[in-house]
């Protein structure tokens, strides 16, 4: 039974089977037959190769790879053959003009565009070497491993710590859900700002704060990937800086992807950047590099506004 | 995303600001040596009166890219222009002081009438003065080629400049009896070579806004072993 100190707010945890806890092991296919201790987040292999004959420098696995995606909704072929792989620890972004794909191809890494009626997709994505697009990959646990944080703050109307604790909740956590309700706030620098009211609706947050609570919400079924798609859009200066730093603070942790249409946010926050266009991947290199010496005409037309 | 047509607006004026700047700083160059030549010491203050106007611009000019670069965060292509005008702004504005100093010398060369002209100096300033020409033109026309034959010109003035040095230093040495104007004249000499250096700098800034490579310093042997010994720079530490 889990223990919890909140049981006013907490009936879903009372009622909870004592099933085991949303797994941290990088396996998309077996949605609730591991324990968390066990198993470290790591995607290596017993098989994989002795790190002691690995080069120190170059030898990162990719975290995603990305080869050959094409999507279509309907007739139109939104992404045309995307090739590109996503170091982990790192914060990539996502740039382009309206309708290049970059959301596209954001929903495309934790399959959310098979929600959609009409589309049609081909190409492999890997999460640490997996397929999430495996026959056997369950579409939920790669969400839970591959988490989405949205453009417009989407708490749920309930109280601050609900919204936290709701994921690990639903999937039968049976940990300390204070303790996990804590982490995850503190993660997503919020913590400080709601700790003397957890229990007071998440609607009464302001915008940065909700966006916030949203990354927390994310953080709490301990992915391993955050997407992002425009997070700070609607966000005042200042929030949007909370939300920046938090981004930084969390590729300690965590490899995130982000879509935003400002590039000075790109710059300021992500290590790499990738640059679409009209579904195609025009150029993907360390920010510092794109943004000071783009490799192609075209990246540094939309750069500086020439176009776009 | 820059305000495209605003920041256009915005570079076209500050091109404008560096190409008077150049033309007053190549009239500065001018006058100056037409006032050692001829010995004319009232051309001569005339060119250290101008150097306040160039003082001014570089002020101007300096305020004009900080407003930019605050107002338009610009990128890429537009940021390396920003950080070539803020340099060569600096270099242009040293060739007016050097002038001024040359001009400076004018009294001092009057009571010596042909010493100048026996030497390379006259050589040395025409050569400086193709250099500074041609830089401007490089950076007028965003020109690239024109911006490296100005760099390699640099070699040949030094050559010259030391040629002069050893020929005055001799001329001294065998008991000279004008050794003060002959001291002057190292010191023109010695403007001279610095201005060509200045020229040179403006041609290698002008290769890296057009080209984004950095042309300095080649004996440091490009990136590779200057990133090797300093700490990177890429501030993602934190």
């Amino acid at each position: 039974m889990p223990t919890t100190n909140e049981p006013a707010e907490n009936p879903a945890a009372e009622n909870a089977p004592p099933t085991p806890a949303p797994s941290s092991e990088p396996s998309l296919n077996e949605p609730s037959s591991n324990g968390r201790a066990d198993t470290p987040v790591s995607s290596e292999e017993p098989s994989a190769s002795d790190p002691a004959d690995v080069p120190s420098e170059p030898a990162m696995e990719p975290k995603l790879n990305i080869d050959d995606l094409h999507f279509w909704y309907g007739e139109n072929h939104a992404l045309q053959g995307i090739t590109m792989d996503i170091q982990p620890n790192k914060v990539t972004a996502l740039i382009g003009p309206s309708g290049c794909g970059k959301s596209t191809l954001l929903r495309c890494l934790n399959r959310m565009n098979e929600l959609i009626q009409g589309t049609t997709m081909e190409g492999t994505v890997l999460v640490d070497g997996q397929d999430i697009y495996d026959e056997n990959a369950d579409p939920v646990m790669v969400r839970r491993r591959v988490g989405m944080v949205f453009q417009k703050p989407n708490p749920f109307p309930k109280t601050i710590y609900k919204n936290v604790a709701w994921g690990a909740e639903i999937n039968g956590y049976d940990g300390d859900l204070d303790a996990l309700v804590e982490r995850s706030l503190r993660q997503a620098a919020l913590w400080d700002e709601v700790k003397d009211r957890l229990h007071t609706s998440a609607l009464d947050l302001s915008g940065g704060q909700q966006q916030r609570l949203c990354i927390a919400r994310t953080l709490a079924v301990e992915p391993d990937v955050v997407l992002m798609d425009e997070p700070a859009s609607a966000l005042d200066p200042i929030a949007t800086s909370k939300v920046e730093e938090t981004i930084t603070e969390l590729k300690k942790d965590y490899t995130i992807v982000i879509v935003t249409h400002n590039m000075q946010q790109a710059s300021r926050i992500s290590d790499e950047t990738a640059f679409l266009y009209m579904g195609r991947l025009v150029e993907m290199n360390p920010t510092d590099q794109l943004f000071t010496r783009p490799e192609k005409d075209r990246t540094e037309a939309y750069v500086t506004g020439r176009f776009g | 995303m820059p305000n495209r047509s605003s920041l256009d607006q915005e570079l076209v004026s500050l091109r404008g600001l560096i190409a008077d700047m150049a033309n007053r700083v190549d009239e500065q160059f001018a006058n100056a040596m037409n006032a050692l030549l001829q010995g004319d010491t009232e051309l001569a203050e005339q060119v250290v009166d101008g150097d306040d106007a160039i003082d001014a611009l570089e002020l101007r000019i300096d305020k004009q890219c900080e407003r930019i670069l605050a107002l338009h965060s610009p990128v890429a292509v537009d940021l390396r222009m920003l950080i070539m005008a803020v340099k060569i702004n600096t270099d242009f504005e040293r060739i007016g002081d050097h002038c001024r100093n040359l001009s400076r010398n004018a009294r001092h060369l009057a009571n010596a009438p042909g010493l100048l002209a026996d030497t390379r100096l006259p050589k040395m300033a025409d050569m400086s003065r193709t250099m500074l020409r041609e830089a401007e033109m490089a950076f007028l026309e965003n020109d690239r080629l024109k911006a490296r034959k100005v760099i390699a010109r640099d070699l040949q003035v030094n050559r010259l400049h030391e040629e002069t040095f050893a020929k005055l230093v001799k001329m001294c040495q065998d008991g000279h009896e004008q050794s003060e104007v002959i001291a002057h004249l190292l010191t023109v000499s010695k403007a001279l070579e610095r201005i060509s250096d200045h020229a040179k700098n403006i041609a290698q800034s002008i290769v890296f806004m057009v080209e984004g490579r950095d042309l300095r310093h080649r004996g440091i042997d490009g990136e590779a072993s200057a990133s090797a010994d300093l700490p990177p720079v890429d501030g993602s530490s934190g």
